[in-house]
């Protein structure tokens, strides 16, 4: 009775436990406020009247996970949303600042009603909003607003920061299951893995422990047939993409190697290549082709029809310095690109509209020596990326979270041209030195 | 001397006021529990769901008034889709009103699922929102996932996976062996792939949460598969399914006591679809 009575305690601590339940919460000071008055196009900062926070409020994420914080204001009772000149209508800018009594840098979107961010677990933050009339018809902006800010949170799955190597396969030579440079490396529904094997001019297809399942292509110009292929992507319907680099073509296969369409030739046209090289698949299933000799991206339907492209040589936002490699989209169709001659990842909206940038030249926590070259996303967002034998990962934002080092191999220090994450968060890297595949997994 | 106590002690206490006056202001929400899970959940009968709910802590000092929603989300687990019909939460109590530094805990929330065919071997996912009304809102929103219970599908129209749940009792003791079927209802072949997944071990919330009472399993090695097909490793096979017809695949588990108590998921994908279907795998603690 008694042994019976424990193992029933132990059954409920088991259960409870096992649950792993957080708790999830968020405070706000202060909780009301004034936009204060302004004259005709001029912001209004919100001026509370609240010394301590010097006119700025303060999101508090009081749980035990990182959260997903979302700010919305809406003005429902006068005015609608917008920039343009008219009647009734208002534009927003948000400011965060880190520091009481500072400024906030504010965005320079105004089009939209909200902003998000991530708060790790007990973090603060602080926020201001301001408005603006760009009409002020009726009502005029000395009139009160009965505007509301709704401050939201969404729990986020725990961020792993440390990494250890579970496992690696492949050597040098023709064989199956063997390469000769290694390049692109994309993962399916259905957790099977494609590796291109660049100098040998194939692709192959194992299981996420390396076994080998088929293979396909050979060196050539012909249908299947691949001249350096060096990206790949798999879409939701399996099928598989590569950039046919010294073919200057893109080719679509299904998940066993059939061929199904192909498009490209050489040239800096719509629909034309200089060296592509990294690919990628949105959620619609838009393909996205970056060149390496091309300082551009290029957007195609599945079926290889152009739809736009964006891109220069330079520096400034939304160009490229050269040498393109990495492309990777997110679960909001967002695109990040590699830009290693500027040492940084450049992150786009679909279209191409440049949304924000990180990295620099260094070795230090977030920056690059030699430059990044493979990209990828995983099931949250964060982004890793890689160059030499080191790869780093951020959050969407680009704010580091850690990195790590291949383990050397027989033939010295890797050397790491892209990488790929599973649905269980373990990270894929190829290996052109060792010839080989490794796998990294996350430690909670 | 007493002068400048006296002035100590005053700006002491406008200190403490001014503590105070910003202390008051803060508006604060919190629950106990950053996702919700309903297993097993059984059609047809109206079930009050409120202890697997979390419970909701007012810590603010002023009395604050809750709604409570549902919506489904933008993006969905893989293996999980929307709420079909919001109608089957059917509830008493969407507003509540909590008094200072009040912790309430949910007294009567149902949900209904019909007994309909298609309602069984389900995966739902959707969101629930608590959002003060205030001018300064504050919202949480946490993840509802509701697996139905199992019945052998008898219907056109259901691919996947039946049973959705399989259990081992002596699993980790001695070698045991369930069948799982794979179902295709559609008018051609459909090639599936099958295979086991183990989601990673993780603390805080879940990705995928493992069923109460199990944790995952971590690796693949002590399950195996056996079917009719194309055998790619001993944990993943590919299966051509003939039109209007399903496929008995077998489940192995290994005489290994460290498989009690893991969970893992056997898996389905259709060829030319990313959609997965999926069974919970439980050896028994």
């Amino acid at each position: 009775m008694r042994r019976a009575l424990i193992a029933l305690i132990i059954l409920h601590a088991t259960l409870l436990y096992n649950f792993c339940f957080a708790g999830v919460g968020i405070s706000v000071s202060p909780n009301s406020w004034n936009a204060g008055t302004g004259a005709s196009g001029d912001y209004t900062t919100w001026t509370s009247a609240t010394l301590a926070d010097d006119g700025f409020f303060t999101v508090q994420n009081v749980g035990d996970s990182n959260g997903s914080i979302r700010i919305r204001a809406t003005n429902s009772i006068n005015w609608s949303l917008g920039t343009s000149a008219g009647v009734n209508t208002f534009a927003l800018q948000w400011g965060k600042t880190t520091q009481q009594g500072n400024q906030p840098q504010w965005n320079s979107t105004t089009l939209l009603d909200s902003t998000m961010f991530t708060l790790n677990a007990l973090a603060s933050s602080k926020f201001d909003l301001r408005f603006q009339s760009p009409s002020q018809i009726n009502p005029i902006i000395t009139n009160t607003q009965n505007t509301n800010v709704t401050v939201g949170i969404e729990p986020l799955a725990a961020v792993a920061t440390n990494y250890i190597f579970l496992r690696e396969w492949g050597s040098v030579g023709t064989g199956d299951g063997q390469f000769s440079a290694p390049w692109g490396i994309a993962i399916d529904a259905t957790e099977n893995v494609y590796v291109v094997d660049s100098a040998n001019n194939r692709v192959q297809k194992f299981t996420s422990n390396g076994t080998f399942i088929t293979k396909w292509g050979s060196l050539g110009s012909g249908i299947g047939q691949f001249n350096r292929p060096r990206g790949i992507a798999v879409d939701a319907s399996g099928n598989v993409y590569v950039t046919d680099q010294n073919n200057n073509r893109i080719q679509k296969f299904t998940s066993n190697g059939a061929f199904i369409t192909q498009w490209g030739s050489v040239g800096t046209g719509d629909g034309q290549f200089f060296s592509p090289w990294g690919v990628a698949v949105d959620s619609s299933g838009n393909i996205y082709i970056a060149e390496f000799g091309g300082n551009r991206i290029q957007k195609f339907t599945a079926d290889g029809t152009f739809i736009l492209r964006w891109g220069s040589a330079g520096s400034g936002d939304g160009q490229f310095a050269g040498n393109i490699e990495g492309i990777s989209s997110d679960t909001s169709g967002n695109i990040y690109v590699t830009d290693p001659l500027n040492s940084r990842i450049q992150k786009f909206t679909s279209n191409g509209t440049f949304i924000t940038k990180w990295g620099s030249q260094g070795s230090a926590d977030g920056q690059f020596m030699q430059g990044p070259r493979g990209i990828a996303i995983d099931a949250s967002n964060n982004v890793y990326t890689v160059e030499a034998n080191e790869i780093q990962k951020f959050d969407s934002s680009g704010i580091f979270i850690s990195k790590w080092t291949s383990p050397p191999g027989p033939e010295g220090d890797s050397d790491i041209p892209t990488v790929a994450v599973d649905m269980a968060g373990d990270v894929y890297i190829s290996d052109i030195n060792g010839n080989r595949v490794q796998v990294f997994t996350p430690q909670f | 001397m007493l002068e400048h106590r006296i002035r100590t002690s005053i700006l002491t206490l406008l200190a403490c006021f001014l503590f105070f006056q910003s202390v008051n202001v803060w508006a604060g929400i919190y629950l106990d529990r950053d996702f919700i899970i309903l297993q097993k959940f059984q059609l047809g009968k109206k079930v009050n769901v409120a202890k697997s709910f979390p419970s909701i802590k007012n810590s603010s000092k002023y009395i604050q008034k809750c709604k409570v929603s549902f919506k489904n989300p933008s993006q969905y687990k893989r293996g999980y889709n929307g709420l079909p019909d919001f109608g089957w939460i059917a509830t008493q109590q969407k507003t509540l009103v909590l008094n200072p530094n009040q912790e309430l805990k949910l007294q009567d929330f149902y949900f209904f699922v019909p007994a309909e065919e298609r309602n069984y071997n389900q995966h739902f996912q959707t969101l629930m929102t608590i959002e003060t009304d205030e001018h300064m809102a504050l919202s949480i929103s946490v993840p509802i996932w509701i697996e139905t219970e199992s019945k052998k599908p008898n219907l056109p129209g259901f691919n996947g996976l039946y049973p959705s749940s399989i259990e081992f009792g002596k699993g980790g003791i001695k070698r045991e062996q369930r069948s799982v079927y794979v179902y295709n209802q559609e008018t051609k072949p459909v090639l599936y792939t099958i295979f086991v997944f183990t989601p990673p071990k993780r603390s805080g919330w879940a990705v995928m949460p493992p069923s109460a009472g199990y944790e995952w399993l971590g690796r693949v090695e002590g399950i195996t598969i056996e079917a009719k097909g194309r055998k790619i490793t001993d944990t993943r096979w590919e299966i051509l399914i003939k039109p209007k017809s399903a496929m008995e695949i077998k489940l192995r588990t290994s005489p290994d006591y460290s498989l009690k108590g893991k969970e893992a998921f056997l898996v389905a994908v259709a060829e030319n679809y990313d959609e997965w279907n999926f069974s919970r795998i439980q050896i028994k603690p």
